[in-house]
C-alpha cells in the first residue's frame, strides 16, 4: 500500500498539504513539551534535564518499529521510502558543527523555528543565522563546498547488514540500548538535581 | 522514574519483540543484501564450461538440473539433453519457482548467449535461491565447443589431444557422426523428475 506519494497514490500537492498539517502537529507538540526553551534543550548538555533525549529516542524508534511492523505485515514498501546515501566526512563534520549551535544556541532547527514563531528573541536569531547559514552554503557551494561534500562516499549504507544482523536485531539492540540510556540518565538527572537544584524550567515563564 | 517513562520502556521493548514474529510472516519477501549479491556475483564457480557440463550430462549426473530460459519454440528446435524449459518471462511463476525452491540439484541455467541466463540468475539469486550456474558463453558457445569441435593444431599435446577426443565423443553420443561437422544435432528432451518441494516457512526471527 504505502508510501503513498512515492507511488503516485496522493498528487504533490496533497503531499505538501499533509506535510504541512504533521508539521504544524509536531510544532504544537514541541511548544507543549517545552521544547522552545533554550533551557530545556540545553539541559542534555549540563545534566539537569534529559527530556530531550527520551523524546527525540523514543520518536526515533517507534518511527523504526512501526515503519518494519508496517513493512512487515505488506503495507508499506520500505524500500521505496527515502534512504539517503552515507557521506562520512561531511556528515562527521556537520555533525559536529550542528553539535556545537546545538550547545551555544539552545536549539535544534525545528525547534529553533517553533521558538521564533512563538516571538522568543534567542529564537528568532537562531534562525536568521540558519538562514544566513543555509544562503552562505549555497552561495559558496561550488568554490567551496563541492568537493567536501561529496568526500567520503559510502552509497546506501544500513548498518545491520554491515554487522551482518536482521533488522529486527539491529532494531532490539537500539531499543535495549535506549532503554539502557532512559535509566542512566535519569540518575545522572537525579543526582545533578539533588547537589545543584534548579527552578522548575517551566515555572521560570521563559 | 515516572510511570509514562515506564510505560514507554515497556511499550517499546514489546514493539521490538513484536518485530521477530511479524518478520516471520514477511517470510521470502527480503531480498539479500547489495553487498552480498557482489560478493556470490563474483564467486568462482558461479559459471560451468562447456566441457564440464557435456562430462556431467554424459555421466548421468544425478545431482544436475538444467534450465533452459529460451522461448518455447527455441526449446522446441534445439535444447540440451535433460533440459527443463522455463522462459524467462515465466521465470517469477510460482510454479516455475518451485524448480529452483531446493537445495539439492545443482541448476546450470542456459540461454542462447549468457544475458537472459545472467538475468535469471541475478533474480533467482536475490530471491535466495541457491546451488545456480550459469553455461559459460551459452549454447552458442557449448555448441562450438562440443559439436563443431575442432582438432587441435600445433605439435602434440596429450592434454589436448585427450580433450578432442573426449569432445569427439560426446559428439556421437548427442547424435552427430564423430566425422561429420554438421549443425543438425538431435534434440533429446529427456524430462528428469523434480520433486516440488513447499517454501519452507522462515525459522527463527531473522528473515
Amino acid at each position: 500500500m504505502g508510501p503513498l506519494y512515492p507511488q503516485g497514490l496522493i498528487s504533490e500537492p496533497l503531499n505538501l498539504l499533509i506535510a504541512l498539517f504533521i508539521g504544524i502537529g509536531f510544532g504544537i507538540g514541541l511548544e507543549a513539551g517545552g521544547f522552545t526553551n533554550t533551557r530545556k534543550l540545553a539541559g542534555v548538555f549540563y545534566g539537569y534535564d534529559f527530556v530531550v533525549l527520551k523524546v527525540f529516542f523514543t520518536a526515533a524508534m517507534t518511527a523504526a518499529i512501526g515503519l518494519f511492523l508496517l513493512d512487515s505485515y505488506g503495507l508499506m514498501d520500505i524500500e521505496l521510502t527515502f534512504y539517503p546515501k552515507t557521506f562520512w566526512i561531511p556528515t562527521t563534520i556537520a555533525g559536529i558543527v550542528m553539535g556545537l549551535g546545538f550547545i551555544v544556541g539552545g536549539f535544534c532547527p525545528g525547534t529553533s523555528v517553533c521558538a521564533a514563531v512563538t516571538g522568543k528573541i534567542d529564537g528568532i536569531y537562531f534562525v536568521t543565522g540558519a538562514f544566513l547559514g543555509i544562503f552562505g552554503y549555497a552561495f559558496t557551494y561550488e568554490p567551496l563546498f563541492e568537493t567536501l561534500r561529496n568526500s567520503g562516499g559510502l552509497g546506501k549504507v544500513n548498518i545491520a547488514s554491515e554487522l551482518g544482523i536482521s533488522d529486527e536485531m539491529f532494531i532490539f539492540i537500539v531499543t535495549v540500548i535506549a532503554v539502557i540510556a532512559f535509566i542512566v540518565t535519569d540518575r545522572i538527572q537525579k543526582k545533578v538535581n539533588s547537589k545543584n537544584p534548579v527552578e522548575n524550567i517551566e515555572e521560570l515563564g521563559l | 522514574m515516572r510511570t509514562t517513562d515506564k510505560i514507554v520502556i515497556i511499550g517499546l521493548l514489546l514493539g521490538s519483540v513484536w518485530l521477530f514474529f511479524a518478520g516471520k510472516n514477511a517470510g521470502d519477501k527480503r531480498e539479500i543484501p547489495p553487498k552480498k549479491l557482489h560478493e556470490l556475483m563474483l564467486q568462482k564457480h558461479r559459471d560451468i564450461s562447456a566441457d564440464e557440463l557435456t562430462r556431467r550430462i554424459i555421466n548421468g549426473d544425478p545431482m544436475l538440473q538444467i534450465v533452459d530460459v529460451r522461448n518455447e519454440k527455441q526449446y522446441n528446435s534445439y535444447t540440451l539433453p535433460g533440459a527443463i524449459n522455463i522462459p524467462l518471462e515465466d521465470i517469477m511463476k510460482t510454479d516455475n519457482l518451485a524448480y529452483f525452491d531446493q537445495d539439492v540439484l545443482n541448476t546450470v541455467i542456459f540461454s542462447n548467449g549468457t544475458s537472459d541466463a545472467q538475468i535469471a540468475w541475478n533474480i533467482l539469486t536475490r530471491l535466495g535461491y541457491k546451488n545456480l550456474t550459469i553455461l559459460r558463453g551459452g549454447l552458442n558457445n557449448w555448441f562450438e565447443t562440443i559439436i563443431l569441435a575442432k582438432p587441435p593444431t600445433g605439435p602434440y599435446d596429450k592434454e589436448s589431444d585427450d580433450l578432442y577426443q573426449f569432445r569427439n565423443g560426446a559428439r556421437v553420443y548427442f547424435g552427430v557422426g564423430a566425422s561429420s561437422e554438421t549443425e543438425s544435432a538431435p534434440k533429446p528432451k529427456v524430462r528428469i523428475p523434480i520433486i516440488k518441494r513447499k517454501k519452507k516457512e522462515v525459522e527463527g526471527g531473522c528473515s
